[in-house]
């Protein structure tokens, strides 16, 4: 027992008279231990606290794109005061300034309205309405038949003027009878006009 | 047959196969000389901030119409000159609606000074529903000069949408009974205002205000 004692104490006062030994750090180490002990800081902030570090992105970002809006928003109310005499009544949405000088202000879409087309073809297998309120798409406004032979869609349109015409069978066109007929000078396909106006 | 007439037959056969295949290339060359042609409009359209939807537009239409690339290319030409002559018109600022029914406008021949007096006429309001009724009007057989000034006319009244919808219709009616369109637009001008001016040579050249037509101070 006391042998081992004695060992113990022996080998304590080795461990400890190697502590007090002074340590000699070659040149440079500190500054290479300082940089990885930053390295390693960010990676194990990173590894922990990545979700925390997306969100203060995300809320970067949030704050950033804001901050540009109320910016370009405050640019374009300047612009468009700068244009008021003309257009100051309209609910505007965006512009584009063209180099000709002439600022393209769309307006923001009016309430639409609900519109009937009806085309009477009992024989018909198929009409549809083409027409610039659908970019005469023919996969848009397809009609349905009524018992009555007639073919009827509503579509909702907002106010403006608009022409269009009937597509029969897929094969020829028809103009509305119900409405103004409306010469084609440009493709030689007579079609009706339709006005619509504002909501009363 | 004999040898010679199947050489022949070969001949034509052979001939007409050519001449097929260089239509059809040429209309090939075509096709794609009218595209660049629209190609070159949008992105002139585009780099000016004028509404390329309004060329799309007609693209489409020619296309489900059955429009050669060729004629539809020339309408598209057409329309975006006359959008560019109501953008430089109305600057410093219009709608898309404005230009759209002003392209319209000058098609039915109302000239850029009279949409200009309108556009300068209805001051804070969108002048697109008064352009409309102008087309109508003429479209009518009203004669230009009484249809800019009735329009003029109606938007110093400020007279509501509703109304010049109601106006273009019941001048529709009575042009079908057979009433000159001058007349008809007189008599309902004076149903609806109290007065419009004469009917006759000139009449039409001066509008309310002190403005001519042309939007110039006499």
């Amino acid at each position: 027992m006391n042998d081992d004692m004695t060992d113990l104490d022996t080998r304590l006062d080795a461990a400890l008279s190697a502590m007090r030994e002074p340590i000699v750090i070659p040149s440079g180490a500190s500054a290479r231990v300082a940089a990885r002990a930053v390295l390693e800081s960010d990676n194990a902030a990173r590894s922990s606290t990545w979700w925390l570090r997306a969100a203060a992105a995300l809320v970067i970002v949030a704050v950033g794109a804001t901050a540009l809006r109320f910016g370009a928003a405050a640019q374009r109310n300047d612009e468009r005061a700068a244009a008021a005499s003309a257009i100051p009544g309209e609910q505007l949405a965006s512009y584009n300034t063209s180099p000709a000088g002439t600022m393209v202000i769309p307006i923001a879409a009016s309430s639409a309205r609900p519109i009937v087309f009806e085309f009477n073809a009992p024989s018909a297998q198929s009409v549809q309405v083409l027409g610039d309120f659908n970019q005469w798409s023919r996969s848009t406004q397809t009609m349905q038949r009524s018992a009555d032979g007639r073919w009827r869609v509503t579509t909702l349109l907002p106010p403006g003027r608009y022409v269009y015409a009937f597509l029969v069978d897929g094969a020829r066109f028809e103009r509305d009878p119900a409405r103004d007929a409306i010469e084609d000078r440009d493709f030689g396909v007579t079609g009706s006009e339709l006005v619509v106006g504002e909501a009363p | 047959m004999c040898m010679r007439g199947r050489i022949s037959l070969a001949a034509l056969f052979v001939l007409l196969s050519a001449t097929v295949s260089a239509q059809t290339a040429s209309l090939g060359e075509a096709d794609r000389a009218a595209q660049q042609r629209i190609d070159v409009l949008l992105r002139d359209f585009d780099r000016r901030g004028l509404p390329t939807e309004l060329l799309r537009d007609k693209v489409a239409e020619g296309t489900a119409k059955g429009a050669s690339q060729a004629r539809i290319a020339d309408a598209v030409a057409l329309l975006a000159s006359r959008v560019d002559s109501v953008a430089r018109a109305l600057a410093p600022a219009v709608t898309a609606p404005e230009l759209h029914a002003g392209a319209e406008a000058l098609g039915v021949g109302i000239t850029t000074p009279s949409l200009q007096t309108l556009r300068a006429a209805v001051g804070r309001r969108s002048a697109e529903p008064y352009f409309l009724l102008a087309i109508r009007l003429v479209r009518r057989g009203v004669t230009q000069d009484r249809a800019v000034r009735a329009v003029r006319t109606l938007i110093d009244r400020v007279v509501p949408s509703s109304t010049l919808l109601a106006l273009a219709d019941d001048l529709a009616r009575d042009v079908a009974t057979g009433v000159s369109p001058d007349a008809a637009l007189n008599d309902r001008m004076t149903r609806l205002i109290g007065g419009f001016g004469p009917v006759g040579p000139g009449s039409g050249t001066s509008l309310p205000g002190g403005l001519t037509n042309s939007g110039a101070r006499p």
